[in-house]
């Protein structure tokens, strides 16, 4: 008889999981503060008890009690002895179940954040995940289980970490919150995309959710999925009752969604929090007659970072691949690499990405220092940054490597040839980390000038692929772009590659557009001219600057005329009108109109266009402030209050207001200048640093009429008071934001009193109320608007 | 267990809709051509390449005393009835602590200097809200750790608000030894950079019902 295996059950119906565990030992008398390991082995009975509840009814699988059996959870409670706690506790489970019940190492997060997003190093997570999994082993465990991940670095790192040291079945569960994602902001379909390459034998998700969420969950992982699917959820999700919050599941109900997550595409099916052996006992009975679907995934060449992932399909848009990080040709990009600062790095990568690029190539060869270790660092800071999977590009081997161990995701290695000593080592590379690759037919250095030459040495490197487990599917082919003016029949060459190995292999292709127009004028042109007839060839990628305008309009181009921009959307937004256009429109509109519009849309370029354009329409200045600017301004007032115009609307509208003012003011008359003018003092006063409230009450004050002296933040009382002195200031207005600060106000009114100042106060800031306004003797307004209303009131001033 | 767990990264949680809403934008009555609305996205998006957000967490058991007062490990008290009721339940409490870091308020004041007070208004409403989903974030980082314990977290509390004084910012601060973050408190109890924020929550067990 074989023996029992997931791989064999999965044959003839799905595996059935076991329950939950730690909820279930609390219920049964574990107390809290512990160390639940310890607890398990010193109350053997109780654990064993069960986990024979769960394989007698029904479970195939128990997971071992080592979730948080790991060297940093175990320091917690003083616990050094990570693998023989691991090793007693599997030992332990299988004296439980016996031979029937496979037992699994379970391992789950260690709470600490690896790089890039937290301090932990890669290589450090790796080793704690080896020595607990060493344990495991030494227990004599079937299988592991890595499970409860919510992030995916965490993930891979315990998946390396078990994957060197067996080759017994794994399985990664991650934990995807109700809006689809990890904490970390990981997705389902990039999880089981960077997970399976890694070796995971199977992929899925527990805890965190219900089993109606995990439905959609497995849904969304199924069609990249090349290895059984694993659901795990909890016992609903948890529900508020009698003012505390419970699981509320029942097992019935429970059970109801078994057909549905199997139909949906597990293959292997259990419970989490919250459930129960009488939850797995009646999920049996759901699934048993059920037979799992097929793996059988519909993309099979998808790139992922940690929260995205591209399927690179023939029938897909057409791709730019952003090639700006590479410090050839770039002076300052070369110094802040070899002096490892990144933040330049980042800003041209969220530059790429802003400009629709969908991969980024990394490439720090020709910077100074160690490649082998700034390609890793650059990686690292990268992934942080863009959601965008990377292209990792060099020709050092372990540079590329050390890139791959540490990249969140499934990355796209530029590129293999065909050279002795290079070849195996990097298609071993891609294997271990499971990357896809970039086939480069250059053949010992030597570049192939014909499209033959290139299709033969394309085939050696895919066969030799295949030695180590690797498809076409797994590859995209680089057909090669040399300078149309060294050789005028190399882009033939090239187009005839591209279509060769689109239409007769089946396979994607790549190409360095710009290499095409090398040396040669007017290169943008040709490059967009080139990317248009390859792409009728069936190239789906191009690395090219994707901020190069021609390039990316003939790309989007391209893709709606291929019908691959569904509504022309992106087409039409990419062409949509721009400013100019707005603006060279509303430079034939009246000039007064023009003005009233520009400041009440806060058109600061174009404010004062209109302004000496009705100058010279013999409009006098204080005509324009009194009928047409304060007008605007009232408007832009009244929009705000209605909630038609937002905060930024208001601001814009008033910086443009206050532009305009500058711009007229050498105009005005000293009697115009100088009316209306009350000095309004403000600060934020004394241990209090906000003012950005502050700073918009004085630009829109000063739009009406006040001349505004603001001191800043942090000012003592008797600065304010001084100063209010000498100015002759008619209003002070103070801020504060919190309630210890705002005390600060009364000792500003209770000074400026005592020094006979006749000033009112206006107060405002979070902490502050009309009531606390009131016990001072100061007035309280709550925002910007409502400030000019009270300040004119106090002053007696009209409109 | 007493544990302190620092996040030197939180991933930057999505909160457009939560940074528009601070800004006052209502989606019924709004009246805004397309560009403010990119204008303001584009600031945002801005934000990413500066905003490096952290936090941190620290687990304890606690005691009670006299009917108003909390007693931590470390000895020291926080008295304040309101919390004393907040905590009734618990069995454990957390403190939390999150920072947008110091470049947004560098940006802010920057721009405010420079008269580009619009973009400082949207980079520090991205600034607060991004510091309160951290604290989202952790509260939503210690429910799962908690939930295999049939353990729930109560809301977050924060100094300042009815007899839970501001003052109560160091015991927690001190705590979470938040200065390892790059913030530091001022003799006003008032956070530095200002988007940072503490606060705690209790941890309290699943009933039998």
């Amino acid at each position: 008889m074989k023996p029992k295996s997931i791989q064999n059950i999965l044959k003839y119906r799905p595996v059935v999981l076991d329950g939950a565990t730690g909820t279930e030992l609390y219920k049964r008398g574990m107390p809290c503060g512990i160390c639940p390991e310890i607890w398990a082995l010193d109350n053997y009975s109780i654990v064993s008890s069960l986990q024979r509840e769960y394989a007698d009814l029904g479970a195939d699988v128990v997971f071992a009690p080592t979730f948080g059996a790991n060297r940093i959870k175990l320091k917690n409670y003083k616990l050094d002895k990570v693998e023989e706690i691991n090793k007693n506790c599997a030992l332990l489970s299988r004296k439980a179940v016996g031979k029937n019940t496979l037992v699994g190492g379970d391992i789950g997060p260690t709470g600490k954040f690896i790089e890039p997003f937290g301090s932990l190093s890669f290589d450090e997570a790796v080793d704690i995940f080896k020595e607990q999994a060493r344990g495991l082993l030494k227990g004599g465990v079937d299988f592991f289980i890595i499970e409860t991940m919510i992030d995916i670095q965490e993930a891979r790192a315990a998946l390396l970490a078990v994957k060197e040291l067996t080759d017994k079945f794994v399985m990664v569960s991650m934990t995807f919150e109700a809006d689809g994602r990890t904490l970390n902001g990981n997705c389902p379909e990039a999880a089981v995309v960077t997970l399976q390459g890694l070796g995971a034998n199977a992929v899925g998700c527990n805890c965190s959710v219900g089993p109606q969420a995990m439905v959609s969950i497995i849904k969304r992982m199924k069609p990249y999925s090349k290895v059984p699917l694993l659901a795990k959820p909890n016992a609903g999700m948890p529900k508020v009752m009698k003012s505390k919050t419970v699981f509320p599941m029942g097992a019935k109900e429970f059970a109801s969604f078994a057909a549905p997550i199997v139909s949906s595409g597990a293959g292997l099916i259990g419970g989490c929090c919250g459930t129960t052996p009488r939850h797995i006992s009646l999920l049996k009975r759901a699934v048993s007659r059920k037979k799992p679907k097929k793996v059988f995934p519909e993309f099979l060449s998808v790139l992922s970072s940690a929260s995205s992932f591209l399927p690179l399909d023939r029938s897909a848009a057409l791709g730019i691949v952003g090639e700006c990080i590479n410090p050839t040709g770039k002076p300052r990009l070369r110094k802040e690499l070899s002096k490892r600062n990144f933040s330049y790095v980042r800003e041209i990568a969220v530059e790429q990405e802003k400009n629709n690029a969908c991969l980024l190539d990394v490439n720090v060869a020709s910077a100074a220092g160690d490649e082998e270790s700034l390609l890793c660092e650059a990686v690292k800071s990268i992934a942080q940054i863009t959601g965008l999977p990377l292209v990792i590009d060099s020709s050092n081997i372990s540079a590329v490597e050390n890139a791959l161990r540490v990249y969140p995701g499934r990355a796209l290695i530029n590129s293999i040839p065909w050279q002795k000593g290079k070849t195996d080592k990097l298609l071993k590379i891609a294997a271990k980390y499971g990357a896809m690759f970039i086939v480069l037919p250059i053949d010992h250095k030597n570049v192939p000038l014909t499209s033959t030459q290139r299709q033969e040495v394309a085939r050696k490197i895919l066969a030799k692929a295949k030695d180590y487990g690797l498809n076409k599917e797994d590859a995209v082919v680089d057909a090669l772009v040399m300078a149309l003016s060294t050789s005028h029949d190399s882009a033939k060459e090239t187009l005839s590659m591209i279509e060769w190995c689109s239409r007769k292999l089946g396979m994607l292709t790549i190409i360095g557009l710009s290499n095409v127009s090398f040396g040669l004028p007017g290169r943008q042109w040709l490059n967009a001219a080139f990317m248009a007839a390859a792409y009728s060839r069936g190239l789906r990628l191009a690395i090219a600057d994707p901020s190069q305008y021609e390039v990316t309009a003939i790309k989007t181009a391209l893709n709606a005329a291929y019908g691959l921009d569904p509504d022309a959307k992106e087409y039409i937004d990419f062409f949509r009108k721009s400013s100019l256009d707005k603006g060279a429109a509303s430079a034939n509109k009246d000039a007064k109109q023009g003005l009233f519009d520009a400041i009440l849309h806060g058109d600061r370029q174009r404010v004062n266009y209109f302004i000496d354009k009705a100058i010279a329409q013999n409009h006098s200045p204080s005509d324009l402030v009194s009928n047409t600017m304060i007008p605007a301004i009232k408007r832009v007032g009244e929009l705000y209050e209605q909630r038609s115009y937002f905060l930024p609307q208001l601001i814009a509208s008033a910086e443009t207001t206050k532009r305009a003012f500058l711009h007229l003011k050498p105009l005005l008359s000293k009697k115009e200048r100088d009316k209306d003018h009350f000095i309004c003092l403000m600060a934020t006063v004394e241990g209090d640093v906000h003012d950005i409230g502050k700073n918009i009450v004085g630009l829109i004050l000063g739009n009406h009429g006040f001349k505004i002296v603001d001191m800043g933040k942090d000012v003592s009382a008797n600065k304010i008071v001084s100063e209010a002195k000498r100015l002759g200031a008619h209003l002070v207005g103070l801020s504060a934001l919190m309630t210890t600060t705002m005390l600060k106000m009364n000792d500003v009114v209770k000074l400026a009193k005592k020094e006979g100042l006749k000033c009112k106060f206006i107060v405002g800031g979070a902490a502050v109320s009309s009531h606390y306004a009131d016990s001072i003797g100061a007035e309280y307004a709550k925002d910007a608007i409502e400030a000019v209303k009270v300040a004119k009131r106090m002053i007696g001033k009209k409109g | 267990m007493n544990d302190l767990r620092l996040f030197e990264s939180i991933p930057i949680p999505a909160v457009e809709e939560r940074i528009f809403k601070r800004l006052g934008y209502v989606k019924k009555t709004a009246d805004t051509a397309d560009n403010i609305i990119s204008i303001v996205k584009k600031h945002i998006e801005e934000t990413k390449l500066f905003i490096s957000p952290k936090g941190c967490v620290k687990r304890m058991q606690f005691t009670v005393s006299g009917g108003d007062t909390i007693i931590i490990p470390s000895g020291v008290s926080i008295k304040s009835r309101s919390i004393f009721n907040f905590l009734e339940s618990s069995r454990e409490i957390i403190f939390m602590g999150a920072t947008s870091g110091a470049e947004i308020s560098t940006a802010i004041e920057r721009d405010c200097r420079e008269e580009n007070v619009t973009r400082a208004a949207v980079y520090d409403a991205c600034g607060s809200e991004i510091v309160d989903a951290c604290l989202d974030w952790i509260i939503g980082y210690i429910g799962k750790e908690i939930s295999r314990e049939r353990c729930f977290l109560t809301r977050r509390f924060s100094a300042g608000y009815g007899d839970f004084s501001l003052s109560n910012q160091k015991i927690i601060y001190d705590e979470l030894e938040f200065g390892k973050l790059g913030v530091r408190l001022t003799d006003s109890f008032m956070l530095v950079p200002e988007k940072s924020v503490l606060a705690l929550a209790g941890i309290y067990e699943e009933p039998d019902i």
